[in-house]
């Protein structure tokens, strides 16, 4: 056995594990020569293992090798306990030497990370046409354990198979969370059967998210051990509310219709919230639910004459007016048995969040600080934003636009920061959706993101370009075989399947029974 | 987050529908526009022309197959004005694709006439693009219908580059081919095939076998019939196809199978670009001639690009023999390097071709035949010098695709890189001698490309590229092009290429649709031989 230096990364895993021993062999294998046994049932894990196995071998034609190798990878997972919730246990460790393939977690999401690892291993051999298995001994866990991923159904309609296909890359990639914007400004996709008008703001026909279709994104997650975080966000952002319900929103003539948040003043906002919510966040199994906050046109209100007078008489200004409406969604979030998050313009206007809330700070690390310094924990995502020219600011600009991805990867949500650190749980990747559909979603994330998903997931040490970059470059190689459209980093080549065409559909199809087994619900 | 671009597009819209006076949904916009007031229901479309062509039949059938993405329409207004034929009237049969061929069309659309009127078939090519953008698909009712209009167009450069990287990665045939349809699409003509560079030779050579150990892997490379069928197939678009083989500089690939030819130079070996051939072996300049009279058969241009840039000549001065020779001649590096592109251009004379370089010979001293062709990459400035020199040029230095930043420019969004690409005029800060200028290239260096992510880094930022060449100059706005663009984006993607969206939007794809990265039209053997007219 050969223990790696620090300053090597012999082992082609991306997110690079935390512990890693080199085990001098190599173990040729062959398309079907490896099954996977664990040692619980488990219908999620099962799903994974099933998907895991139709990866393994891109190329099938003419492989090289002999046939009597058969490996089987042992599985142990020391609870069954399904629940996926913030700290989810996703550690595991892995061995593979001859003769001895196993794999040991906590929970199945722990198991999934594993897979994803050992899939990692298989190499190809372009030249020999064949596979082989790499022997080493890993120790793995996340440095942050919320590792999120901001989609943007709003400004371009998604298909839900195209966003069961962001979810297959995110859960290559070891992301955990599926932060789902939901709806903006220009459109209001979501179904909604309490106040049906909600999607006469869609963006064109058919261009709706029904409930059965947010259950089966969130069961689908749900196989790569990924929690899905509606947002809608409010007060700010809010216009698609007023097509159906125009009394929902303030009233300022002389704004951009675009800017004009819902009416803080009438009580009938927060009722229809309430219901609205209430009817919603039962499709998501998670604890947390984002209700926005960014942006918000604050002087609107203070230009509708129903909105001042109510103000005066309740002796507001309008920061006063913004807390009001954030302690309300909190009464409704108790409700609804949900924790809030929200961006961090709030705290900016001198709103003070109930002390539960988590803040995701987006716009620069001195916000971070006074969000850390008032005590609130937070994930951080104003390093990585996906869409910018320029992520890093106006300063570091690389020749090729790809390489911005190491811009995302030096950057640690914890860099810089001197108190409270432990309050930052992780960060999110975000893509906005303005310029981004399915047609170039993709392009547009890959291979960047996997500079961001390393950072999140691996040990503050594993930092240094040139030793990532070979490994990223295979793993770009690697999605592109599995049909994500993850292009190179450098000259290299990465021969696919001939017949490999880019579907942007989910490599594995949920039937109904597996959706409702997955999300535990009664027949 | 965003809220400065939500704003800026609702003020956008106000713009559009304040001042529209680029009336028609097309990319790039034509010369000449007169708005007909009818909008006519269409369910099928049949084109016939006055010519027997088959280079023409592979495109009419490549459009007939395009025009209705969405099967199962509902023919509300079922009448028999609904199936409309498409007259075409080509002048000449003659079917010579060289520099400067016409692609000028007459197109005239309204109730119970649809004529398009060329005088060649790549004029009548560029008419058919613009007829199928006048279709649009009604996802409300599920219909189609086309646009009444009298259109009189031309383009304003004759030369409208696209430089493909196969060397940096190897692209397969049928990755090219789907390029070529993107490229057809927006009417560019020219693909300019950068095939080798320093890191790999993936060209077929059967009088040197072992270049192709240059190659990243036996099955990357491309066989003389591949190459034939990709000139062929960018025939059907009127596209010229025109190989680059770069030397001097760039070289380090030639060496793999044949060490010989190139320069020894233990100091500058760390990074592959930088290693030249070796001009002081007369085997060179025989092996060159033995090479491209080989290959340049299998391209019907008139041009022929010898790279000659990043040449690092001290590469030449540490090898201990070019040294020798270079004092034995009393040449400086700049001789040497003016003795090599005198030895091309006999080469040239040989092959019957007209040599193409990018400009770093010129800013070496060097003095190029007065007939080559100078594609500028660096500056405006050294653009000015050259044109001043008297040379005919292409402009380059505006259309890097691979940069993040390509102008110095910084927007929010990366994809807004566009707007840079379609402000840069050729003629901008040209005081003299612009006449010189023939066009322009795009450029998509490949160090970060593969068949993966080409689309999607070139389109839709290319299509400003695209309209900047072919559009008159004082189409510029980039208010007035942006809804043009969005829906011509959109029209692409259902397409199979992936261009996205430029501001929010719905863009209803098919079900069914799959990015296969294959062409449209698969030419049989006998078709390539006809179009090759072999």
């Amino acid at each position: 056995m050969v223990l790696s230096q620090p300053n090597e990364q012999p082992l082609n895993v991306v997110p690079y594990p935390q512990e890693v021993t080199m085990i001098s062999c190599n173990i040729p294998v062959l398309p079907g020569s490896i099954t996977i046994k664990s040692n619980i049932e488990s219908v999620i894990l099962s799903i994974s293992i099933s998907r895991y196995q139709n990866l393994f071998f891109p190329f099938t034609k003419n492989i090289v090798g002999d046939d009597s190798n058969k490996i089987e990878l042992s599985i142990s997972i020391a609870s069954d306990d399904e629940t996926l919730q913030l700290g989810v246990d996703e550690s595991y460790s892995l061995l593979i030497d001859q003769g001895t393939y196993q794999l040991k977690s906590n929970t199945i999401y722990g198991a999934m990370r594993g897979l994803e690892t050992f899939k990692q291993m298989i190499v190809y051999d372009v030249v020999k046409n064949s596979y082989s298995l790499t022997c080493a001994e890993i120790m793995d866990f996340p440095t942050y354990q919320w590792r999120g991923f901001l989609v943007d159904n709003a400004r371009h309609y998604l298909t839900k198979d195209m966003v069961l296909h962001i979810i297959d890359s995110l859960g290559y990639n070891k992301f955990n969370v599926m932060h789902w914007h939901l709806i903006d400004t220009v459109a209001f996709p979501v179904e909604s059967k309490t106040y049906p008008k909600l999607t006469e703001a869609i963006l064109g026909p058919h261009a709706t998210i029904s409930h059965d279709e947010i259950e089966i994104v969130v069961a689908y997650a749900k196989t790569y051990g990924i929690r899905v975080i509606p947002e809608f966000d409010v007060p700010g952002h809010s216009s698609s509310w007023g097509v159906g319900y125009p009394e929902l929103l303030a009233n300022c003539p002389g704004f951009p219709a675009s800017s004009v948040p819902l009416d803080c003043s009438n009580p009938n906002t927060y009722t229809f919230l309430e219901n609205f919510f209430s009817e919603i966040a039962p499709l998501f199994e998670d604890d947390y639910f984002h209700t926005g906050g960014d942006e918000l046109v604050i002087d609107c209100w203070a230009n509708d004459t129903s909105i001042q007078k109510w103000m005066k008489k309740m002796n507001y200004n309008t920061s006063d007016a913004f807390q009001y409406f954030e302690d309300q969604l909190d009464i409704i979030m108790t409700s609804i048995n949900r924790k809030k998050i929200a961006w961090n313009d709030a705290l900016q206007h001198g709103v003070k969040f109930n002390e539960n809330t988590l803040v995701q700070t987006w716009t620069n690390i001195n916000d971070l600080r006074v969000v850390l310094a008032a005590g609130y924990k937070t994930i951080t995502s104003f390093f990585y934003y996906l869409d910018r020219q320029s992520p890093d600011g106006y300063y570091d600009i690389h020749y090729e636009w790809q390489d911005t991805w190491q811009d995302f990867y030096a950057s640690d949500p914890r860099l810089n920061i001197t108190s409270n650190a432990e309050n930052i749980l992780g960060g999110e990747a975000t893509m906005f959706g303005e310029q981004v559909s399915s047609v170039n979603w993709d392009a547009r994330v890959w291979p960047r993101a996997i500079g961001i998903s390393e950072r999140l997931w691996s040990s503050t040490e594993i930092n240094n370009v040139t030793l990532a970059l070979p490994r990223v470059g295979q793993f770009s190689c690697d999605m592109s075989r599995r049909g994500i459209l993850s292009g190179p980093l450098f000259p290299d080549y990465c021969p696919l399947p001939e017949e490999l065409s880019f579907s942007l559909k989910p490599v594995y199809q949920l039937s109904k029974d597996e959706v409702n087994l997955i999300l535990k619900k009664k027949f | 987050m965003m809220k400065e671009i939500v704003l800026f597009f609702a003020v956008l819209v106000a713009i559009v529908i304040g001042q529209a006076n680029q009336p028609l949904n097309v990319v790039p916009y034509p010369q000449q526009v007169e708005m007909g007031s009818c909008n006519i229901p269409v369910t099928s479309i049949l084109i016939t022309s006055n010519i027997e062509s088959t280079t023409f039949s592979v495109s009419m059938e490549r459009y007939t197959n395009l025009f209705f993405p969405f099967n199962n329409v509902s023919n509300s207004e079922e009448n028999d004005s609904s199936s409309i034929t498409l007259e075409v009237t080509i002048y000449s049969d003659d079917e010579t694709l060289q520099f400067g061929i016409d692609e000028s069309y007459n197109l005239v659309i309204q109730e119970e006439s649809y004529q398009i009127k060329t005088a060649t078939i790549y004029g009548a090519m560029r008419a058919l693009e613009t007829f199928k953008q006048l279709i649009t698909y009604n996802q409300l009712d599920n219909s189609y219908s086309i646009q009444c209009v009298s259109i009189s167009d031309y383009p304003r450069y004759p030369w409208r580059g696209f430089m493909v990287d196969t060397a940096r990665h190897f692209i397969p045939k049928n990755m090219i081919l789907h390029m070529i349809d993107s490229l057809g699409f927006s009417k560019f003509n020219v693909l300019h095939w950068h095939i080798v560079d320093a890191v790999s030779f993936p060209v077929e050579s059967t009088t040197y076998p072992n270049l192709t150990k240059g190659a990243f892997s036996p099955s990357a490379v491309f066989s003389h019939s591949d190459i034939e069928e990709v000139v062929a197939y960018a025939k059907t678009y009127g596209i010229r196809v025109i190989p680059e083989f770069d030397i001097p500089g760039h070289a380090a690939a030639w060496g793999i199978g044949y060490p010989e030819l190139v320069a020894t130079c233990p100091d500058y070996a760390a990074n592959v670009n930088n290693i030249p051939l070796d001009i002081s072996n007369p085997n060179t300049f025989t092996f060159l001639q033995n090479f491209f009279s080989e290959i340049s058969p299998l391209f019907f241009d008139n041009y022929f690009h010898t790279g000659g840039d990043e040449l690092v000549t001290g590469c030449w001065t540490e090898d201990p023999t070019i040294l020798n020779w270079m004092t034995k001649m009393g040449f400086s590096t700049t001789d040497a390097f003016q003795y090599f592109e005198n030895n091309l251009d006999n080469i040239m004379k040989s092959i019957n071709r007209t040599k193409i370089t990018w400009n770093d010979p010129i800013d070496y001293g060097v003095q190029l035949n007065p007939e080559t062709l100078v594609q500028v990459w660096s500056s405006g400035s050294d653009l000015q010098g050259i044109l001043n020199s008297g040379y005919k040029a292409l402009v380059s230095f505006a259309w890097y695709l691979d940069k993040q930043v390509p102008d110095g420019k910084i927007h929010y969004e990366w994809q807004d890189t566009w707007q840079d690409f379609y402000a840069a005029d050729p003629t901008v800060n040209i005081t003299s001698n612009s006449n010189n200028i023939l066009g322009g290239e795009a450029t998509m260096w490949a160090e970060q490309i593969n068949q993966v992510n080409w689309d999607v880094r070139v389109w839709p930022r290319a299509i400003g590229i695209a309209e900047r060449l072919w559009s008159s100059q004082s189409i510029n706005t980039v208010s007035l092009a942006l809804p043009r663009i969005g829906q011509f984006t959109c029209d692409l993607s259902r397409r199979g290429i992936q261009s996205g969206p430029l501001f929010p939007d719905y863009c209803p794809m098919q079900d069914d649709l799959v990015f296969t990265m294959k062409p449209n039209i698969k030419l049989s053997n006998s078709e390539i031989k006809l179009i090759l007219n072999k």
